[in-house]
């Protein structure tokens, strides 16, 4: 269940446009003489979600077992990380 | 001592205690000592700083050790005894040796958020005083995130400094999800093991790549762990089941799909992400289909057959899936989901064979594809796909009603219009079909493939106006053909076929300047041959004209070159390549004793298997075996060769123990495609299996009446689950099984086996041979019978019944 918009960082909302986009910039960070094996990876997900006929296919039919990073992203990819405040850090400089 | 070593440091005082009493021995006082400071360690790290500080004072008095030392300080000043600590760290800094300084670096992530009231004691010139106002003010520059200010106060902190640390530390954490690569350099500078080292550890834990922090999360403090999620942006809410995460992160290990949702579905109300997680892996464990709806909501009527249709496909119930697909497809169509019913329809006629150029033509795919374009006329793969398959299939009147429909909807689309040609071409309507590849190369003008077609359109015409002899026409199509054909061989084949086309001595020698250009005396002659069948000519009479000789030997290089012309001829021309084949086969049959370089061996004897030249892949494997005895590939070549389909039948003991052993040989290699053919040869042939499976899918056995249904197909049934068995297929024997068995019996035998596959169908035909037996009256052992060997049943693989007969009469 290798998640083709983690890879490419796009919403299944988004419009072909957006994720072409994103599958562009994608290949260009990882063009295949620096790193195959990402670059494969993005364009096997930019095939799978290239467009809106695709992208029902590949959530009427994916049914490839889930991965560990799967299941972190499911969990944590609404977080939003932030610093945290100062009386925060105080306390944790005077705790035990 | 050992009490000590093994850290039960009060047991240990009471000891010392004991043996002080005694003698006043100087290595039994440091034990005391040593003692004393364990547990006050002990106690400090459960938080009771007063209890420690006594213990650590009783260790002072008793032991005579100076009393300002170690974490003493430290334990004051997190205790609340400013004052106290700071007048001891006043009188240390007196010393020369410069104990205080170290001090002072220890102390200073607790000086921090000391009141300015204690630090008023130490002296003017300490470190610590000194540097603490930047400190702080860095430290509130760096939770605001203003990097500008921060980079303003870390200034102000020099290397001398107690607070050095926070150079590094207070950027590193402020760039963690900015720069988290500049983050990791940064912290990295951090020395291990200083004052701020848990703040440090947090900040390198938060710094890490991927998913690798949530690893470096569970080696955390309760409350560095809380922080570092904080710095995640975790809620408060997810982060037990982030922990739980983390440690299968740890381990590496994902645990069954049910665990996970058993894990993720009592959190996944009100988290999409999560939600969606858990929907697409229930096809993996239905069975917690409900407890899903329960936490998110039902699914639709759609979601819930395609979950089951999926669920189903990957247990390898493959009739029950589509099933359910069908059931999808209806569903949607009538929710007016035409397009989701169309993709259905589409994934259906590609699951068991991919959509490829070849692909064997199935009345049942091709309904599904004309379906699937009336539900989504819009997908042109789809019209191109059917357009293929109905062409291929010959049925040239569907396939041509089909490019109508595409050219509808895709009007100047030059691969609709590709497609159009080949129809046209393959209608023998030439005419037509370069009127239709014009218009693509108007589309299309460097489309170098449609000139070839053109080219080829009027070689073909021009052999149809041979055919009906009018010579004229020939020459002129052939006139036609030599504008478009751009490449010397099918320039070089147009000369062939003027030459062949007439009977003159100038056609004659134009014939033989053919034959010379196109590259060596085999491939060269065997384009002859081809063109010679396609004009229904004689291959003698083409042969001497051209005056050709097959008595030499070809060379390995002529054959190469051979194997690449045959590459070219497609499927429709498969009669005229078997009728060149045939003249050709003596010298080709010599051929194979040259030398030959292995994959190129193998790749004749490629060839010859997919034109289905058995004879010639004899001769080319076992030549090749004679070079390389125990190559996989040419064992399992020579014994298709030798059997062919009737393989299972047929095949000797040894011949199979030979075969096994390839593939043994062959999966030691990572050669998994030898190792499947080898195990689809010694499979049972394609009309048992596909008999089972018409038998599951169409005859919709009703429950009720299980009886009735069991009377009539009871020794097939037992004859095929027994070949089943043999080759060791489960899945199609549970497939089978599970339109025969009463669905109670089957989930219950389903949960006995648990989620071993062979063990449950070993249980199903264990029952399916009681019902058989009380239905028959018959009391045979329910187990299936051992495959019988070749020795004993040689061609007559599923009468068991008659070779025990006649064992009988023999004896």
């Amino acid at each position: 269940m290798i998640d083709p918009y983690r890879i490419l960082g796009v919403d299944s909302a988004d419009a072909d446009e957006t994720i072409r986009a994103a599958y562009l910039a994608a290949i260009r960070a990882s063009p295949p003489e620096r790193d195959r094996e990402r670059f494969e990876q993005v364009r096997s997900a930019y095939e799978a979600i290239a467009d809106h006929r695709r992208r029902l296919a590949h959530r009427l039919f994916d049914c490839s077992p889930p991965t560990i990073d799967d299941l972190v992203n499911a969990v944590s990819s609404d977080f939003t990380p932030s610093l945290p405040s100062e009386q925060r850090l105080l306390r944790f400089l005077g705790a035990i | 001592m050992a009490a000590l070593a093994a850290g039960r440091f009060r047991e240990a005082i009471e000891l010392y205690k004991g043996l002080l009493k005694l003698e006043r021995r100087c290595e039994w006082l440091d034990g005391l000592a040593e003692s004393y400071a364990g547990r006050a360690h002990s106690l400090a790290s459960k938080g009771m700083l007063p209890e420690a500080l006594a213990v650590w004072r009783n260790r002072a008095s008793l032991c005579g050790k100076p009393l300002f030392e170690g974490p003493y300080v430290e334990w004051l000043l997190r205790s609340g005894e400013h004052a106290t600590a700071m007048r001891a760290l006043a009188e240390l800094s007196k010393q020369p040796d410069g104990t205080a300084s170290e001090l002072e670096y220890r102390l200073a992530a607790v000086t921090l958020v000391a009141p300015d009231s204690a630090l008023a004691t130490l002296p003017a010139d300490s470190l610590l005083r000194q540097h603490r106002e930047a400190a702080l003010a860095a430290l509130k520059a760096c939770c605001s995130g203003d990097i500008g200010t921060l980079d303003e106060h870390l200034r102000a902190i020099p290397f001398r400094s107690p607070y050095r640390d926070l150079r590094f530390l207070l950027k590193s954490l402020l760039l963690t999800n900015r720069d988290p690569v500049l983050a990791s350099e940064l912290v990295h500078r951090v020395v291990p093991g200083g004052p701020f080292e848990r703040l440090a550890a947090v900040v390198r834990a938060a710094v890490l790549p991927g998913k690798r922090w949530l690893v470096a999360l569970l080696d955390l403090d309760a409350e560095s762990r809380q922080l570092l999620l904080e710095v995640k942006g975790c809620p408060e809410n997810r982060r037990a089941l982030l922990l739980s995460i983390a440690e299968v992160v740890r381990r590496g290990t994902l645990p069954t799909s049910a665990g996970i949702l058993d894990l993720l579905l009592p959190k996944a109300r009100g988290l999409p992400a999560v939600a969606y997680f858990c929907r697409r892996l229930l096809p993996h464990a239905v069975q917690r289909l409900r407890d899903y709806e329960t936490a998110c909501g039902r699914l639709s009527e759609a979601e819930a057959e395609c979950t089951m249709a999926l669920a189903e496909g990957i247990d390898g119930f493959h009739a029950s899936a589509r099933r359910h697909w069908l059931q999808a497809v209806t569903v949607c169509t009538n929710d007016g989901q035409l397009l989701q019913a169309a993709l259905i329809l589409r994934y259906l006629s590609t699951r068991q064979h991919g959509p490829t150029a070849a692909e064997t033509f199935d009345a049942q795919r091709a309904a599904w594809l004309q379906r699937s374009i009336e539900l989504d006329p819009d997908d042109r793969a789809t019209h191109v796909r059917l357009i293929r398959m109905l062409r291929q299939a010959k049925g040239l009147k569907e396939a041509r009603a089909a490019v109508a429909v595409a050219m509808t909807r895709f009007v100047d689309d030059p691969v609709v219009l590709l497609e159009a040609v080949e129809t046209a071409l393959a209608g023998n309507a030439f005419k037509k079909a370069v009127t239709l590849a014009t218009r693509v190369l108007e589309l299309d003008p460097i489309n170098s493939q449609v000139r070839a077609l053109i080219g080829q359109a009027h070689l073909a015409h021009a052999r149809k106006q041979f055919k009906a002899r009018r010579p004229d026409a020939v020459s002129k199509e052939i006139d036609l053909a030599e504008k478009w054909l751009v490449t010397p061989g099918e320039r070089s084949c147009a000369k062939l076929l003027r030459g062949l086309s007439m009977n003159t001595p100038q056609a004659t020698l134009l014939l033989q300047e053919a034959w010379n250009e196109l590259g060596g005396e085999l491939p060269a002659t065997l384009q002859l041959l081809l063109e010679n069948c396609r004009l229904s000519g004689q291959p003698a009479a083409a042969l001497r004209r051209a005056g050709i000789s097959l008595s030499g030997v070809p060379s390995p290089r002529e054959v190469i070159a051979a194997m690449h012309v045959i590459g070219t001829v497609g499927k429709a021309e498969d009669r005229f390549l078997a009728s060149a084949l045939e003249t050709l086969h003596a010298p080709l049959k010599r051929a194979a004793q040259g030398t030959f370089a292995q994959a190129d061996l193998v790749a004749v004897c490629e060839t010859w298997l997919r034109r289905g030249q058995r004879s010639l892949l004899r001769a080319y494997a076992e030549a090749g075996l004679r070079c390389w005895p125990e190559l996989p590939a040419l064992v399992y070549l020579r014994a298709s060769a030798v059997h062919g389909r009737d393989a299972y039948f047929s095949l000797s003991p040894a011949e199979e123990r030979a075969l096994r052993m390839a593939a043994e040989r062959a999966a030691t290699d990572g050669d998994q495609r030898t190792v499947l053919r080898i195990r689809e040869l010694l499979a049972p042939p394609h009309e048992y299996r596909n008999d089972v499976d018409d038998f599951d899918e169409e005859d919709d056995l009703d429950e009720d009446d299980d009886d009735q249904d069991f009377a009539e197909p009871t020794f097939d049934l037992r004859g095929i689950l027994e070949m089943m068995a043999a080759t060791g297929n489960p899945a199609a024997i549970i497939d089978l099984a599970r339109g025969l068995v009463p669905d109670a019996d089957f989930r219950r035998l389903q949960r006995n086996a648990g989620h071993n596959r062979r063990q449950l169908a070993q249980m199903l035909m264990d029952y399916l041979a009681d019902m058989m037996a009380k239905i028959t009256g018959n009391n045979r052992p329910a187990t299936p019978e051992p495959r019988p060997s070749h020795a004993s049943a040689p061609n007559s693989r599923p009468a068991d019944e008659d070779d025990r007969q006649g064992r009988l009469f023999d004896d």
